[in-house]
């Protein structure tokens, strides 16, 4: 009988990626493989609670991300919600959720196998992402804590900048990662890019 | 290039939109019963105006909301930028609005219906 297991794998695992790179490398670019992904709908004004304590905080304003320890909660419309978890901690997460809802009508979907996060670091990293981006990431409009949903090029992608590095996390769709990261390698190649294990 | 200023996400491209056609179209609550050409106003009968436009937008690769917009077809300039359930504030969008056509029937249609009840109640 053959010996069947399951294992995990990324979009990005047939790359055959190799970790490294010049140390003075412009931008790191690197996975972050597995999160658990929510998707939330619910009417923001009906909170419970509970809910924020879940989220550890309340939900994120029109175009942000909050940060909740475990969990981040990024603004995807105005009755739409994306939680990202720590890998292997969105079925509990989910159930958590729906029973701090308590029979509310909201739905909690898991997305986590539909999508995966690239993330794009460093001093040159707006440069390099202002190649295929149309919105304006200037500080003053798109900062740290912000997201948005747009087109990197051909793929639709959800944007959140984490912090003042300035990091980005890109968040796409498993058919598109290969896509998306070669692009984005190909256009680091002027500043330099260092391949990081996330 | 046009830049749609969507309520939620701000100004983006026109290619992360998803354009809805004519605005303030309502559908034939029981389409089964009404005549096919009241069917086919309703499926194919545009404005198509050369000037001020009502249209529905849904900004399909941000937030997948629909809103709807005043359009000049000649210039391309966004008059106004509203929400699906309202109507344009703007006095010449409103206008626009008020002398469609489609509202013109319907105030005929209303106007016949008054008409016939008044007739029975007589």
């Amino acid at each position: 009988m053959a010996d069947v297991t399951t294992q995990a794998f990324s979009p990005l695992d047939h790359l055959n990626l190799t970790v490294g790179g010049p140390s003075d490398a412009g931008v790191s670019l690197g996975e972050r493989r597995f999160v658990g992904k929510l998707n939330l709908r619910v009417t923001p004004a009906k909170i419970p609670p509970a809910i924020n304590d879940l989220l550890g905080g309340p939900l994120p304003a029109v175009g942000q991300v909050t940060f909740g320890g475990q969990v981040m909660t990024a603004w995807l419309g105005p009755d739409e919600y994306l939680i990202l978890t720590e890998p292997g901690a969105e079925s509990a997460l989910q159930a958590a959720l729906l029973e701090g809802f308590s029979g509310q009508h909201v739905a909690v979907t898991d997305q986590t196998d539909n999508a995966t996060i690239i993330r794009l670091a460093g001093g040159d990293a707006r440069w390099v992402l202002r190649k295929g981006i149309a919105i304006d990431l200037h500080p003053r409009s798109f900062a740290a804590g912000n997201c948005a949903q747009t087109m990197f090029e051909r793929a639709q992608i959800t944007l959140i900048q984490v912090d003042d590095a300035p990091s980005y996390e890109l968040i796409v769709r498993n058919s598109f990662a290969p896509y998306l990261w070669s692009w984005l390698a190909d256009a680091s190649q002027d500043v330099g890019v260092r391949i990081v294990r996330l | 290039m046009l830049l749609i200023d969507c309520p939620w996400c701000g100004p983006r491209d026109d290619s992360e939109f998803q354009y809805g056609g004519e605005a303030h179209k309502r559908r034939p609550p029981a389409p089964d019963q009404v005549s096919d050409a009241v069917w086919a106003d309703y499926l194919f009968h545009n404005q198509n105006p050369k000037g001020l436009y009502l249209e529905r937008w849904r900004h399909s690769a941000g937030c997948r909301r629909w809103f709807n917009i005043a359009r000049d077809t000649v210039s391309h300039a966004v008059l106004e930028v509203y929400p699906a359930d309202a109507l344009p504030s703007n006095a010449a969008a409103r206008a626009v609005y008020e002398q469609n056509w489609r509202r013109e029937n319907e105030a005929a249609a209303n106007a016949a219906a008054v008409a016939e009840t008044t007739e029975i109640g007589a």
